[in-house]
């Protein structure tokens, strides 16, 4: 009879571990400071009936033991301070709470034959969508606006072209887009637009000076009087003088020394300075339009990058540069824009 | 009379001839690409790699090969993500039912347009628009089956050929200004596994080959993946329009 009663009381406990074995596969599963809770002897005592009718997270608590208080504190309060699924969403966790606010991208679309880029339709670009520009070459920020309502643009004088033809057939067809055929002659290589300045007294179109110097000279085209000096056109307005695109057919006797010179063509040369192209005339030097196919290491402030099929070029008035690259360095070539018969 | 009677009746006989020539339709091949176009139309997701390879003029008498592999995952009714690795250009087109955006990894610049609320309208205007062409647009068109058949002269089911080593439906459809060849799965799914496409419209015949890989149907892509947020430093540029 002992013998039974003895193996009953082996049974009992056998079947006591087991619930706690079980118990504590779960506590570890669960929380993580199941390793020191099933150290406890505590879950042993009277083991069966306890485990039996209560779960074992609710039977846990053991509360006279500070870790088992500890780690239920910390998992409750863990709980609350958790917010449940942010939404109803089917999803993991109901989506979740961003730190940074959804992007909100703006369309930019513009095409070739509004010739609208950029500043919604203004044919103007140079301060299209700008309205403080710190050019801070003599400590001074100066505004460029259009206040006065100032084309800076000169695409109406008269024979004004984008660009002049080169002097050589380009090697392939033109790529067309929108009913304009673009031609180039080098590999197209792109690398982002960095306004170049050209020092101090040089500024872009839309610039406003307040005055200029007095060894700027009057010139004429098509009876409109510009104010040059030092590569720069203005045009007086009220509040000064506002920086505009140089009139095609201008002539002046000099132009800044830091001009570069441009190959055109084996015979024909232009000099390149702050955007402007001129060609040697009787007179001096005249403004004459960007020659495609010739390349440029620099290009001023107002020009836009815009993507055409799978190229990027800088849009300057109605001038398109091509990114490439000569001798390792990064160049403009100005690209033939042509409307084509589709 | 007899004999006016044998040349009218003649003459009727070689008029139908030329007509049955000018189409010529196997129906083995449309239950082919009827049965892909249904499988397309049933999907709500789809996930693909396509490899291709296309003929370019680099200069007159000059063709050069481009290569390139995208990554396409597309959900519908209206987002997508494309990621196109090509040589010297790592680019990301996403569309998130609102406005599709432009992304050049190597180049750090974006563009971003407005764009249609669905996938079909927004393929389209991408092509009109922008001259994009999304890989599979064609098989995802609702009457894919239906406009091959009306915009080819000759559609035909050339027999099981192997890509891959698996077997496949080798479907072929030509007319005056292109051929096109499409491989489809022989299994459940009838899944194009390659295309060959060789325009006659030019001075010379060129060709765009594409290879798919790795479908993957149905998944549940997050709308999140759709989304594109610029990277620091990354600048907008203006996305000129053909139209």
């Amino acid at each position: 009879m002992k013998t039974l009663k003895f193996k009953i009381w082996v049974l009992g406990i056998g079947i006591a571990s087991l619930m706690m074995s079980t118990e504590l596969a779960n506590a570890q599963r669960m929380r993580g400071g199941g390793g020191r809770a099933a150290a406890r002897p505590a879950t042993t005592r009277q083991a069966p009936s306890r485990q039996m009718n209560r779960p074992t997270t609710t039977s846990r608590p053991a509360t006279s033991r500070p870790t088992a208080s500890r780690n239920n504190s910390r998992s409750s309060s863990n709980q609350i301070s958790r917010p449940k699924n942010s939404s109803n969403k089917p999803t993991l966790n109901g989506g979740s709470n961003r730190v940074t606010s959804k992007n909100n991208n703006n369309s930019k679309v513009a095409n070739i034959k509004n010739n609208n880029v950029g500043n919604g339709g203004r044919n103007n670009i140079g301060n299209g969508g700008r309205n403080n520009v710190n050019v801070n070459n003599n400590n001074v920020n100066i505004n460029v606006n259009n206040r006065n309502n100032v084309n800076i643009r000169n695409n109406n004088v008269r024979n004004y072209r984008p660009y002049r033809p080169p002097y050589r057939p380009y090697p392939r067809p033109p790529y067309v887009w929108g009913g304009f055929g673009f031609s180039w002659f080098r590999p197209y290589y792109y690398h982002p637009y960095t306004p170049f300045y050209w020092g101090p007294v040089w500024h872009p179109w839309g610039f406003l000076a307040a005055t200029i110097a007095v060894t700027a000279i009057v010139v004429s085209v098509d009876d409109k009087d510009y104010n040059y000096d030092e590569g720069v056109f203005y045009v007086e307005t009220d509040d000064g003088y506002v920086v505009v695109e140089a009139p095609q057919g201008a002539t002046v006797k000099v132009i800044p020394k830091e001009s570069k010179e441009v190959e055109v063509s084996p015979t024909v040369n232009n000099y390149y300075y702050g955007g402007t192209f001129y060609e040697k005339s009787d007179g001096g030097y005249t403004v004459v339009p960007p020659p495609a196919g010739a390349v440029v290491d620099a290009l001023p402030d107002g020009g836009e990058e815009v993507k055409v099929g799978d190229q990027t070029y800088v849009k300057i008035g109605d001038t398109y540069y091509m990114p490439v690259q000569e001798d390792g360095k990064d160049m403009y070539e100005i690209v033939q824009v042509e409307e084509v018969e589709e | 009379m007899t004999k006016r009677f044998c040349l009218v009746v003649m003459l009727l006989f070689f008029s139908f001839l030329v007509k049955a020539q000018e189409k010529i339709v196997d129906t083995t091949a449309i239950m082919i690409l009827d049965r892909m176009s249904s499988i397309f139309g049933e999907l709500g997701s789809v996930g693909f790699t396509s490899e291709m390879s296309k003929d370019v003029v680099y200069a007159e008498n000059f063709f050069i090969k481009v290569f390139s592999k995208t990554d396409v995952k597309i959900k519908g009714p209206n987002k997508f993500s494309v990621r196109i690795h090509g040589e010297n250009k790592e680019d990301q087109y996403s569309y998130n039912g609102e406005e599709v955006v432009y992304f050049s990894f190597k180049n750090n610049i974006y563009t971003v347009a407005d764009a249609p609320d669905n996938l079909i309208e927004t393929i389209d205007w991408l092509y009109e628009d922008f001259g994009i062409e999304l890989t599979t647009a064609d098989f995802l068109y609702p009457s894919f089956s239906e406009d091959f058949v009306s915009n080819m002269d000759h559609v035909e089911y050339l027999g099981m050929a192997e890509i891959n080593g698996k077997p496949a439906f080798h479907v072929a459809g030509s007319n005056d200004s292109m051929t096109v060849q499409i491989w489809v799965s022989n299994d459940n799914y009838f899944l194009p596994m390659k295309t060959v496409i060789t325009y006659f419209d030019g001075a010379y015949a060129h060709q765009h080959q594409t290879d798919f890989s790795n479908w993957i149907l149905n998944s549940e892509y997050p709308d999140t993946i759709f989304e594109f947020s610029p990277p620091p430093g990354a600048k907008q540029i203006t996305w000129m329009s053909q139209n």
